[in-house]
């Protein structure tokens, strides 16, 4: 079978250049320590390692947020313990007070302490977090929540919505808690009927009933406090079961996060061994294509023609 | 002559020319396209000596060049299949590369956006969030413009090398042309130039490179060419080539038209489907145009998607979202005439209904309307001229400036969708991130329920099933065009929809008629009609699932008047007739010039023709019981007609002005019979109110004068009409009074003037400064109005903010006419009006607007359902009390709420698009595909390599120079021709030998 020269020497050529790039390749591979030079070289694993990518960074973002609802829960946390430690006192201040051994001076002392006490649960239902919202207001974190009127009532200034956070692709975490769920009202069975009594309402009734040496509402007072205290309690398990809830949230991120990141690095880095060995195989038959087309182009008849 | 020296001579002349060729092809063994050529030798003519025929040597006989036509053939095949996959590869990866970068990828840019939009939700009140929101915001959408510019110039580059290519092969094909000229010259084949045929095949293989065609040699050597195969178009023939050119469609990115001789005909050529132009063509329509069309319809999804939700949010001043992001096309506006007065704008303001095609605008100075005509489908529309802005195709187009009358303009959309995406929202305040509602309990509630709200995508979803919507009817009042339907009580006969305003129906009743209206919202709230008792409150709400399936009956509205109506809208059922105010210009006080004066106009009623009943009893007989009909209010005693009495016009209006003063309503009667002059029998007789009308008439005019001339008898004068015709009416005096006409011929039943034999009661005119109301109190019935010669009608004063059913109940069918007024966008009302959700047991609860204090709705509660009205979608953790309130209203104040910005999160994996993809993985999928095809093509262009390189042997064996067998051939020739030298000489020494002889 006839091969004409320009056969020859066109074939090897074109097979020592391809495999010249193929080494190129290999290098170029090494160098960069990625599987992928440019995305065309494999399209669905670029698509794959974009999808990863994506991924982590959601997880990253869900970290962040968790790190903000972290601080929000420790602000409510902190806040709630004070006010559950005022409470604790009002109680046992309230429990005095309704020991018939008690005058009605000695009570009148007793309710100067309540009003302060009183003042002190103002200034802890309207903290503010880190980022200088108010975290007892519901949505309407740049109201505060308890505002007083010229009679010294205070009403709910917030709303009740929660306000939700995104942690992971399916799950929300509630932020926060409407302060008229932490700072309950009771209902009070008066002769009128059932009425709705807020939690201030109730200290300064307490307050109220202590200077006026009413026993009978010092004991209601005593009743109800132990109500929102009860339900304050209530709350302050609640933001403990949350960051719990976070916490735990947190492990399970950063699990997912190296997952992901494993995946990426399995599917985007170089495995060096076998790209080494693959270059030398590569190296070798670039040599072998060489050193055998030097060989058979000296081949010609035109040698031995005098 | 057979003869040594001229055998050695030949020989020797024979094999130098053979050398000679040997040598030509190993000089020519790196010419591209020769093909080896060989000399052919041929015996010489014998010489014939007595019986014996004697050689006389060998002669050239020519060239042959060393030529397998198939083998020609597969070569150019292979080598266009080869070629068509080289430019799908190439630009598929650039596509690839660019699209599914990180750098530049969308991607990246969809991630960043997202997790901007999850710190937002994290603190929504902070302008450091919000900024940085605005500012990746910003990235996405100068990302996706970025992208469609690469995509665009990759488009650009491809269009370029396909005008290339076709360039060259035009140029190739005019080579060919001239070949083939020169190759014309001889007949046949073998006596052709061998150079010449080489050029030829290395023109023809150099055209395969470019597109596959298909060769007819004929036997001369010259070829036609066809593109692609047999039946393709024919570009080079014997003597001429055919040019070729190309067409582009902007708006179709996947479209290439190649067209023939495009400077003449211009008429489409065959498809090239193979080649490096068939690989471009490919490559545009299956791969470039598709992902084109897939970014852009990402572009617009993605920006409707967002500005959806935006829509329904609350930003941090207090106001309704707005469109985060936009899509802006930008336009080129050509004209065939366009003087620099002539300023065209155009906005886009719909950008789901655009269509990007190009359109023609024309106008049409007659009509004042312009002639639009769509580039694409053809489809011509007429738009009558706005100075404000033409609609069309979503957007608003403003011409300003003289435009003759036949002048066009030509717009075409120069961007695509995704070019055009830009961030409208800037600044960090207007982001709306909160929810627009709120619901918050009272703070008297007793019971534990905790009440939170979402924000449904669908307000509206509840509508009435059954019922004609009033808005898609004819606007048109008066009886004349009335429909005639059944009546039901299971299902509404027609619908006032949301948005209609001053809708009205009136129904005409007749005598005894049950016929009656009910209206009702979807809440069940009957508004207008009558009491029904148990079973039919059911029943109206049973069939049409437009009720809502937990609310009750309730009559609390029914015919409510002012502030105790129905949140307070001004509904009538009855009869309305209203005054109004003109505005005429009177000379000013100063005497300078004019001013405009607002002269009040009474309302003015006429009726129909009032009932007429001709007591022949006995006894009195009411036609109208008391509590019956109210008039402005005022309750309106029985109508009586006395024994031996008749009702008529005249005693009605008597009745009805008897209680003007508490009505404010004067009434007149008017009887009047107009006939026109074609009905007018003059062969028939006349009697008027029994009085006969003398003497035979031809004439309107002499039928009139008879009949004034017995008026005097009758009570009765005629005149002629303005227009023609006669015009029947009471005397002076006499007005309302009773008209009868009869014919003394009791065999007839009409009369000279063509109407019936009967009596004619007459009609009522009512005024009134304020209004004429008639409604109707505990007895009254729409028979009753008809006694007046009145319709019954519902009138809606004003816009609706909710759908109404009407229903039609009775027994007959009814015919009724429907109008309406300018139809309102409820937008404004749809911001939500606050309302109540009221307990009033652990199990029922109304629904109460806030403003009006109206009970929107009393519904039944299990306890456990999420309880939606509009688009507020309420639900309970924990039991509510009865007495709990909760208010729903504006969620204003509340900067903290992150409710829209969570929903648009969501969309980062939420499957909003076709197959469940979501944004992210459906762009993914568009690089995935166009990857695909690029692997394919890779795959494809290995294989077809091995076969071009094969066919490619198969010709170098057949026309290649090996330089071993010319070396052979070399040393062949040369011992050939050295022996022949030796014949040459053996020649001269025999010859020497012949001299010798003395």
């Amino acid at each position: 079978m006839k091969v004409s020269t320009t056969q020859v020497f066109d074939r090897a050529i074109a097979q020592m250049s391809s495999q010249q790039g193929k080494v190129a390749e290999m290098q170029a591979k090494l160098a960069t320590g990625k599987q992928l030079i440019k995305p065309s070289d494999n399209p669905e694993q670029n698509g794959l390692i974009q999808r990863l990518n994506s991924a982590v960074e959601r997880q990253e973002s869900y970290e962040k947020n968790l790190g903000t609802l972290n601080n929000r829960l420790v602000a409510e946390e902190v806040s709630l313990r004070s006010a559950e430690n005022i409470l604790q006192r009002i109680r046992e201040l309230a429990v005095q007070a309704a020991n018939g051994s008690l005058t009605a001076a000695d009570r009148e002392i007793v309710a100067v302490e309540v009003k302060t006490l009183r003042e002190e649960f103002v200034s802890l239902a309207n903290t503010k977090d880190v980022s200088g919202n108010y975290v007892f207001s519901g949505s309407k974190v740049k109201t505060p929540p308890f505002s007083e009127n010229e009679e010294g009532v205070l009403t709910y200034q917030g709303d009740s919505n929660v306000i939700s956070l995104s942690v992971s692709e399916q799950r929300q975490l509630a932020m926060n808690k409407p302060g008229n769920d932490v700072f309950t009202s009771v209902v009070r069975s008066t002769d009128a009927g059932p009425q709705k009594v807020g939690f201030f309402a109730v200290i300064d009734d307490f307050s109220a009933a202590l200077e006026d040496n009413d026993v009978t509402n010092i004991h209601r007072g005593l009743a109800e406090v132990g109500h929102i205290s009860e339900a304050l309690s209530l709350s302050l398990a609640d933001v403990g079961s949350r960051m719990t809830v976070a916490e735990s949230q947190g492990d399970l991120l950063a699990d997912t996060k190296a997952r992901y990141d494993a995946l990426l690095s399995d599917t985007q880095d170089l495995d060096y061994s076998t790209a080494v060995t693959k270059l030398s195989a590569e190296l070798l038959s670039l040599e072998a294509a060489q050193s055998s087309f030097v060989k058979i182009s000296q081949l010609s008849l035109f040698n031995y023609l005098r | 002559m057979s003869d040594l020296l001229s055998i050695g001579s030949s020989a020797a002349q024979l094999y130098r020319q053979s050398l000679s060729t040997v040598s030509n092809n190993i000089a020519n063994l790196n010419t591209e396209g020769y093909s080896r050529q060989e000399a052919t030798s041929v015996e010489g003519m014998p010489s014939q000596q007595g019986t014996v025929f004697l050689g006389t040597g060998a002669n050239l006989q020519g060239i042959s060049r060393s030529y397998d036509e198939f083998v020609e053939n597969t070569l150019r095949n292979s080598t266009s299949d080869l070629a068509t996959q080289q430019p799908v590869i190439k630009y598929a990866e650039r596509i690839i590369d660019v699209m599914g970068s990180e750098t530049s990828g969308l991607t990246s840019a969809f991630d960043r956006f997202f997790a901007a939009a999850n710190s937002l939700s994290a603190d929504p009140a902070s302008n450091v969030t919000r900024g940085v929101f605005v500012r990746d915001s910003e990235a996405l959408a100068s990302r996706f413009r970025e992208l469609s510019g690469s995509l665009d110039s990759i488009d650009n580059e491809v269009r370029n090398e396909i005008g290339q290519e076709i360039k060259t092969l035009n140029t190739l094909a005019q080579q060919l042309a001239v070949i083939n000229g020169q190759l014309g010259e001889k007949i046949s084949l073998d006596k052709q130039p061998a150079r010449l045929l080489d050029q030829r095949d290395m023109v023809l293989r150099k055209l395969a490179d470019i597109a596959k065609v298909h060769v007819s040699e004929a036997p001369s050597g010259t070829v036609s060419v066809r593109l692609g195969s047999s039946a393709g178009s024919l570009i080079v023939d014997k003597k001429s080539s055919v040019d070729l050119g190309v067409r582009f469609d902007n708006s179709d990115p996947g479209r290439v038209d190649i067209l023939l001789d495009p400077y003449g005909d211009a008429y489409a050529s065959s498809t090239i489907s193979s080649g490096k132009l068939g690989g471009l063509i490919n490559f545009r329509s299956q791969t470039l145009g598709p992902v084109l069309d897939g970014f852009d319809f990402l572009a617009q999804k993605f920006v409707s998607e967002v500005n959806q939700i935006h829509r329904s949010g609350m930003d941090s001043r207090g106001d309704r979202g707005k469109d985060l992001f936009g899509i802006n096309p930008t336009f080129s506006i050509n004209g065939t005439a366009l003087s620099s007065q002539i300023d065209v704008s155009i906005d886009l303001q719909d950008p789901d209904n655009f269509q990007y095609s190009p359109f023609n605008m024309t106008w049409v100075d007659a009509e004042d309307s312009w002639k639009i005509t769509s580039q694409q489908t053809g489809e011509i529309t007429k738009v009558k001229n706005d100075l404000l802005g033409i609609s069309y195709s979503g957007l608003s187009i403003k011409v300003q400036g003289v435009m003759q009358d036949g002048e066009t303009l030509q717009i075409v959309p120069e961007t695509r969708p995704a070019a055009g995406v830009v961030l409208k929202e800037t600044d960090p305040m207007s982001i709306a991130a909160a929810r627009r509602l709120s619901v918050s309990s009272n703070s008297d509630n007793i019971g534990d329920a905790q009440a939170s709200l979402a924000i449904s995508d669908n307000p509206y979803s509840k509508q009435f099933e059954y019922g004609t919507n009033i808005l898609s009817l004819g606007n048109n009042i008066s009886p004349s065009a009335a429909l005639t339907i059944e009546p039901s009580s299971l299902e509404p006969s027609f619908v006032i929809p949301r948005g209609a305003s001053d809708a009205t129906l009136m129904m005409e009743v007749s005598q005894g008629s049950s016929l009656q209206f009910q209206v009702m919202t979807g809440e069940g709230v009957h508004v207008l009609g009558h009491a029904v008792d148990q079973s039919t409150q059911m029943a109206l709400m049973s069939k049409d699932s437009g009720f809502n399936a937990n609310a009750k009956y309730s009559d609390s509205y029914l015919n409510a008047e002012d502030s105790a109506a129905y949140k307070d809208l001004g509904l009538t059922y009855g009869f309305l007739a209203k005054s109004s105010e003109i505005t005429t210009w009177v000379p000013s006080e100063d005497g300078t010039g004019m001013q405009s004066s607002i002269e009040p106009v009474d309302a003015l009623v006429q009726s129909q023709p009032v009932r007429y009943f001709d007591n022949t009893t006995s006894q009195t007989v009411k036609l109208i019981d008391e509590n019956s009909l109210t008039l402005n209010g005022y309750t309106l005693p029985a109508l009586t007609v006395d024994a031996g009495q008749d009702s008529n016009a005249a005693m009605i209006s008597e009745w009805l002005n008897a209680h003007s003063e508490e009505t404010g309503v004067t009434s007149s009667a008017i009887n009047e019979i107009r006939v026109a002059n074609n009905k007018i029998d003059f062969y028939q007789q006349l009697e008027i109110n029994g009085v006969l009308v003398q003497g035979t008439h031809n004439t309107v005019d002499s039928l009139s004068d008879a009949i004034n001339a017995v008026s005097a008898s009758t009570n009765v004068v005629s005149y002629v009409g303005r227009e023609g015709g006669l015009v029947v009416t009471n005397a002076e005096g006499f007005a309302g009074a009773d008209i009868r006409f009869g014919n003394p011929d009791k065999t007839q039943s009409s009369n000279a003037l063509g109407v019936e034999n009967t009596t004619y009661s007459g009609a009522l005119e009512l005024s009134s400064s304020d209004r004429v109301r008639f409604t109707f109190a505990a007895d009254g019935r729409p028979s009753d109005l008809s006694v007046l010669g009145l319709r019954t009608g519902i009138y809606v004063d004003g816009a609706v903010d909710e759908d109404l059913a009407v229903y039609v109940t009775g027994s007959e069918a009814a015919n009724i006419s429907v109008g309406y007024g300018k139809s309102a966008s409820t937008d404004a009302q749809d911001a939500e009006s606050a309302f109540d959700l009221k307990f009033v047991s652990a199990s029922e609860y109304q629904i109460i607007d806030r403003e009006s204090e109206t009970i929107l709705a009393t519904r039944q509660f299990d306890g456990v359902s999420d309880i939606q009205y509009r688009s507020a979608v309420i639900s309970f953790a924990g039991p509510p009390a009865a007495g709990d309130i909760f208010s729903v209203s504006s969620n204003v104040g509340g900067v903290g709420d992150n409710g829209t910005m969570l929903e648009i999160l969501a969309l980062q994996t939420k499957e909003i698009l076709a197959g469940g993809r979501s944004l992210s993985d459906s762009f993914i999928d568009l690089v995935t595909d166009v990857g695909n095809k690029a692997t394919l093509s890779r795959v494809s262009q290995e294989a077809l390599q091995v076969v071009q390189e094969q066919a490619a042997e198969a010709r170098d064996r057949v026309s290649g120079v090996s330089l071993d067998q010319e070396a052979a051939d070399l040393i062949r020739f040369q011992q050939a021709y050295q022996a022949s030298a030796q014949i040459i000489q053996m020649s001269s020494k025999i010859f020497d030998s012949i001299l010798a002889i003395r």
